[in-house]
């Protein structure tokens, strides 16, 4: 756990340091900054972070200095950089800060987050799952929510509720909702809850929806927090160099090496980089077709679902061999999923490449003449002998209204 | 000042439409043409448009794919095209028939009646490169449906940059205003 935190606080605070004015620091801490901002990499490797000791140490800086990095923090980062660097955090000057109060030790600070973020969860907690009777406690809580919020009120409302007591199925049901950081956060406050398997389970499977090691039998000493953490960095790993990742995960036994379990991972794990998906999946093709064969296009527009396939499968940036082979193996999916539009596959990849000209065509700052709604009908109709200037229509207004078909998100 | 210059000397605009097969080297003489000016180019899926500007000339190129069934989709571009680049890869015997075929297909094309012809040998610097005497016969250049259209084969070299200027200067004298 205390790796989590001091991970967290790290990322949190290399974030905050860009918005801090270089000027105001000495120079040395410039220097020490840079150095560190290279090894972020590595920071997030939980692994490797005792290693590198690139963490700067606050406590080793001239006071001032330290009071500058720390003004910049907000709350939530100050609670996190108090995990590890204690005896600032409980330094009553940053405590001068406007929203804390003098009297506030830093032990309330941090009930008081975690109070807030448990609260702001409990929005997308499903009420009917819940007990009426803590419905009931829920309300009276959020009514005085904003009088929480107020760390002067803390001590006299007493709403801070205790997870401990609740029933343990009400409780996770709270801590479901919260994603890696609040728990931390949580963590930080009901220690024997965080520990807790289940916990890990469900928020590994929340990030990476299906891992080979989910359905084998498990040893007695199998952690689910260490497979959370393994997963993690595998993907960190992953979305720097998806070949090195791959390894990662193969040689931890998290993922075995098929491409039927490969392809149901990379179509439910969110945290991987979709380039270097794209990347791997160039060199295993065999991949690429069952994960287009995972993908339902039924009932959906043509657009729509050529949408979502360059959402899932990252579309080339040069019009390569691989964009025409990527939009074949769309064309003859979509027309799987599809049987009752009467279209064959091949009217579907020229179909699609229209929208793919027009895309560039209309987003394009060398053409000059737009293709007008009109042009774009006459030469689709001229490209496949089927007359449908309706479809043709609603095709031309939903890239015009809705823009380019495959924009490439630079990550 | 560079306005009033191409107010002086006439600031002309000329569609270029690019063709020829994969791996021809047409991404790569685009971008060789576009080297060293500061027009922004935004990657995007899908086929290439830049404008190259080379002694007062706006060239807007067009760099379009070979494919079979999405080529009746490139016909709306032929329209208003003043010029053909066609390129060639000249080591590449086996396809040098199917580059013919390809070829014809697109300047016997209505839109297209009215284009000057300039074909780019690529690839020179290979040691078993046609030299354009050769590629002109093998395009079939010099039959009597062709024989009218004014056309023009420049030996080049994408990678290098060699000849790429030649062509465009070519392009541009022969450009009936």
């Amino acid at each position: 756990m205390g790796q989590i935190l001091k991970l967290m606080a790290d990322q949190l605070v290399y974030f905050d340091y860009n918005y801090v004015n270089y000027n105001d620091l000495n120079h040395n801490f410039n220097h020490n900054y840079n150095n560190n901002s290279n090894n972020q990499k590595m920071h997030r490797n939980s692994n490797d972070l005792n290693e590198t000791n690139g963490l700067p140490d606050l406590s080793e800086w001239p006071p001032e200095l330290s009071l500058t990095v720390l003004k910049n923090l907000n709350a939530t980062d100050l609670c996190l950089a108090a995990c590890v660097w204690t005896e600032l955090a409980t330094d009553e000057v940053t405590a001068t800060r406007e929203d804390i109060t003098t009297e506030d030790t830093m032990g309330q600070i941090l009930k008081l987050m975690a109070d807030q973020l448990v609260y702001f969860d409990y929005n997308y907690v499903n009420y009917n799952d819940l007990n009426h009777n803590f419905n009931h406690n829920y309300n009276n809580n959020s009514n005085n929510q904003k009088m929480h919020r107020n760390a002067n009120d803390l001590n006299e409302t007493n709403g801070l509720p205790d997870l401990s007591e609740w029933p343990p199925e009400l409780s996770l049901t709270v801590l479901k909702n919260l994603n890696a950081t609040d728990l931390c956060l949580a963590a930080c406050v009901w220690t024997e809850l965080a520990t807790d398997e289940v916990l890990w389970h469900s928020l590994s499977c929340s990030q990476w929806g299906y891992v080979s090691i989910y359905l084998k039998p498990k040893m007695d000493n199998f952690s689910y927090h260490k497979m959370y953490l393994q997963l993690d960095e595998g993907s960190v790993t992953f979305n720097a160099d998806s070949q090195m990742g791959m390894d990662y995960f193969f040689k931890h036994e998290l993922l075995d090496n098929r491409p039927s379990e490969i392809a149901k991972f990379f179509h439910l794990a969110k945290p991987l980089d979709k380039r270097q998906m794209r990347l791997y999946l160039n060199k295993r093709p065999e991949i690429l077709d069952i994960l287009i064969n995972m993908q339902d296009f039924e009932n959906q527009f043509l657009p729509q679902a050529l949408r979502r396939f360059f959402a899932v499968l990252q579309a080339p940036d040069k019009r390569d061999h691989y964009l025409h082979l990527m939009v074949d193996k769309f064309s003859h999916r979509f027309c799987k999923c599809n049987p009752s539009l009467g279209l064959n596959a091949d009217m579907i990849y020229v179909l699609s490449f229209s929208l793919i000209m027009l895309s560039v065509d209309l987003s394009s700052p060398h053409i000059k003449n737009k293709m007008s709604k009109r042009e774009f009908i006459r030469n689709v109709r001229h490209a496949i002998h089927k007359m449908d200037d309706e479809l043709y229509g609603h095709l031309y207004d939903d890239i015009y209204l809705k823009g380019h078909i495959a924009v490439n998100t630079k990550t | 000042m560079g306005k009033i210059l191409s107010k002086i000397f006439g600031n002309k605009e000329m569609r270029i439409l690019m063709l020829g097969l994969d791996a021809a080297g047409k991404t790569t003489i685009l971008y060789k043409l576009k080297l060293g000016q500061s027009v922004t180019t935004i990657p995007t899926v899908g086929f290439n448009v830049e404008t190259v500007t080379y002694k007062n000339v706006k060239f807007s190129v067009w760099d379009v794919g070979g494919q079979d069934k999405i080529r009746p989709l490139w016909r709306h571009y032929y329209t208003g095209t003043q010029g053909l680049i066609f390129v060639v890869d000249s080591a590449d015997r086996d396809r040098i028939d199917e580059a013919r075929q390809e070829l014809h297909k697109i300047v016997n094309d209505r839109e297209m009646r009215e284009v000057i012809i300039l074909v780019f040998a690529n690839k020179q610097d290979l040691p078993d490169a046609m030299k354009p005497q050769e590629i002109q016969d093998k395009l079939g250049l010099t039959m009597t449906s062709l024989r009218q259209r004014n056309w023009y084969v420049q030996p080049a070299c994408a990678t290098t940059g060699d000849g790429l200027f030649e062509g465009l200067t070519w392009l541009m004298s022969n450009h009936k205003t």
